[in-house]
């Protein structure tokens, strides 16, 4: 046992983490072993039969239509962008000709994206192609 | 070399062209063979523009103030970029019959097929860990979506869910890790790692290795170790096969890529932490993957579960690799250049012959085809045979190197596992071959369609044993020996100094 470096910092972590794994694990042992021994046992007729009841199905009344997350989505494309504008537009003069570029660069690829999703018709209500 | 104008071209070029299909799909003006031959353009532009800076070791940092030495281009980037290239060409060429009779390949597919091969790209060019995160990630959505793409059908919206799902969730151990390794170094490039690695004890950088281990975990799911690759067969098996065959064979080389270069500059110093686990997962995945293959009835399912073996292979080289791993490196990248296109090939070959329609090839679907289509099935042959390991094909010399350079660090019990599961995989590789050729056919010829993708089985298949019997029998064309001689380049360029 002469090898296990009791004096390391982490050992009284490993030492609780280990306490803590077979507590858990015999708790659960145990609780199982408990029940199975203090349940009551009926081998009733009726206890065994198949329930067959229940009640009718109805339509979910909270369904959401699934254009809110589509929106959502697009929303998020433009307040990422504002994220990224806002901090440029204060610096502007700083960064000059390259943020110029920079930031024209990353507006052309979302806009790309924005027209993908209005073509598809993702901007009109219950219209997706 | 073509300086670094080409560099931004590579980078360049499949995002546009994928941004392009994208938008032209939203016209009246798109057909499924304009999207198709857009992409197979750019993929063959890009191959032209790159084939010549293989031939020599060269390094060199890309846009350094701009990327803050992020983006590295040298010779192990360009070969791996080539076989991703290739391997999309090769899985879209085999699949075209597939992807024209199938009605789920829509403009959105070919968009993501070149998105994720940028983040591919950006994968083998990285040199820092947040950008290969993000590398990562931008491969990885793509496929995700690539899995799910066909969504009317149930098992494809169930594969796509659950590699969504553990994907990301296994993504996130990479997070963990960088944030350890950031903690300790304070930079997350791997140069700085190293040195610091270098100049400290080891008692001084345990959060480096805890972090590492996280790293590792992440690519051992995305590689499928089995530990963690418990979600191959079902992903497999719901994605479309031509994307199938573009998983196994390119995504999976993608990994590497950045798995080859953690391992190369950063874990190879403190490679005693990690040898046990490496060891105990590459014996995990040789065993269950083999369990798993053996008792597939499916051959796309047996497929996948061979893929979980060949990882199993990768990773005795990669446990293999000590502080200057040169011999188990070029065995690993020649391993690679092997599997992919065998698995490419064979999976395309299951793509070419269920007709565009996604349904089950079980073992006794192919009865008879030896008959019926003896060339196609001669391609098949060649190909499990190269899966398996049988000498002239190019499998065997991958596996041969495999196990050498397992022998020669010391791993000789490994190599022997290593051996015995490639025994083993004969049973379900030559199972496909028993089935072609020694059993009558039950229903009528089928023709297939598409002479360009038979075009394209028969080019990897000659390919296959080229590399195999090639350099031995005509000395001044290039072989195996060819690809030995790129692979030292590839490590040479690993440890030029670049600025």
């Amino acid at each position: 046992m002469d090898h296990i470096n009791t004096a390391h910092p982490y050992f009284g972590v490993f030492v609780l983490f280990v306490l803590t794994f077979g507590a858990f694990f015999m708790t659960t042992v145990i609780a199982r072993l408990a029940s199975r021994a203090l349940a009551a046992k009926d081998t009733e007729k009726i206890k065994l039969s198949v329930y067959e009841c229940g009640p009718e199905v109805t339509k979910q009344p909270n369904r959401i239509s699934p254009q809110f997350y589509l929106f959502a989505l697009l929303f998020l494309l433009f307040d990422v962008e504002i994220v990224f504008m806002f901090p440029w537009a204060v610096d502007f003069k700083l960064l000059g000709w390259f943020g110029f570029v920079e930031m024209l660069t990353f507006i052309l690829l979302l806009a790309i994206g924005f027209i993908y999703a209005w073509k598809k018709g993702a901007l009109e209500w219950h219209n997706i192609k | 070399m073509f300086g670094l104008p080409a560099i931004i071209i590579i980078l360049a070029v499949p995002v546009f062209t994928a941004l392009f299909i994208l938008l032209l799909g939203t016209t009246k003006y798109y057909s499924k063979k304009i999207g198709y031959r857009l992409t197979v353009i750019t993929l063959l532009i890009l191959v032209y523009l790159l084939s010549a800076d293989l031939s020599t070791a060269h390094s060199t940092l890309l846009f350094k103030e701009l990327f803050n030495e992020m983006l590295i281009y040298d010779t192990y980037s360009t070969l791996f970029i080539l076989l991703f290239i290739l391997g999309t060409f090769l899985s879209l060429s085999i699949g075209k019959s597939y992807i024209y009779k199938s009605d789920i390949f829509t403009p959105e597919s070919f968009s993501l097929i070149l998105f994720s091969l940028f983040g591919m790209i950006l994968l083998a060019m990285t040199n820092e860990l947040l950008s290969a995160f993000i590398a990562l990630e931008i491969a990885s959505l793509s496929v995700y979506v690539l899995v799910g793409i066909h969504h009317h059908s149930l098992r494809a919206s169930e594969a796509f869910f659950k590699y969504l799902l553990l994907g990301s969730f296994a993504g996130s151990f990479y997070l963990l890790g960088l944030m350890l390794i950031y903690a300790q170094v304070g930079s997350t490039h791997f140069n700085q790692i190293a040195m610091f690695m270098y100049t400290h004890p080891i008692s001084e950088i345990y959060l480096i290795v805890a972090g590492g281990l996280l790293l590792m975990i992440t690519i051992m799911f995305k590689i499928a170790a089995m530990p963690f690759g418990a979600w191959v067969l079902d992903v497999y098996e719901g994605a479309s096969l031509p994307i199938t065959a573009f998983m196994a064979g390119t995504f999976k080389i993608a990994i590497f890529a950045i798995a080859l270069r953690l391992f190369i500059g950063i874990f190879a110093q403190i490679k005693d932490f990690y040898d046990p686990l490496i060891v105990a997962s590459a014996i995990l995945t040789l065993v269950s993957g083999s369990l798993l293959a053996m008792v597939q009835t499916n051959i796309k399912r047996m497929l996948a579960a061979s893929s979980i073996v060949h990882s199993g292979y990768l990773l005795i080289g990669l446990s293999s690799i000590g502080e200057i791993g040169t011999y188990a490196t070029q065995s690993i990248l020649f391993y690679l250049i092997a599997y992919f296109i065998s698995a490419t090939g064979a999976l395309g070959i299951l793509a070419y012959i269920s007709n565009g329609v996604e349904k089950e090839i079980s073992y006794d679907s192919l009865k008879g085809l030896g008959r019926q289509h003896p060339f196609l099935s001669a391609a098949l042959t060649v190909f499990m045979l190269s899966l398996a390991g049988f000498p002239s094909t190019i499998g065997f010399l991958g596996k041969f190197y495999i196990f050498t350079s397992a022998i020669e660090a010391g791993y000789t019990l490994l190599a022997l596992l290593g051996i015995l599961a490639a025994f083993v995989s004969i049973y379900y590789y030559f199972k496909v071959i028993s089935m072609l050729y020694f059993y009558e056919a039950e229903g009528e010829k089928v023709v297939y369609g598409e002479a360009y993708s038979f075009l394209f089985i028969m080019l990897s298949s000659v390919a296959v044993l080229w590399g195999g019997i090639g350099t031995g029998l005509v000395s001044f064309m290039p072989g195996a020996n060819a690809i030995t001689d790129i692979t030292h380049l590839v490590i040479e360029s690993l440890y030029i100094f670049s600025n």
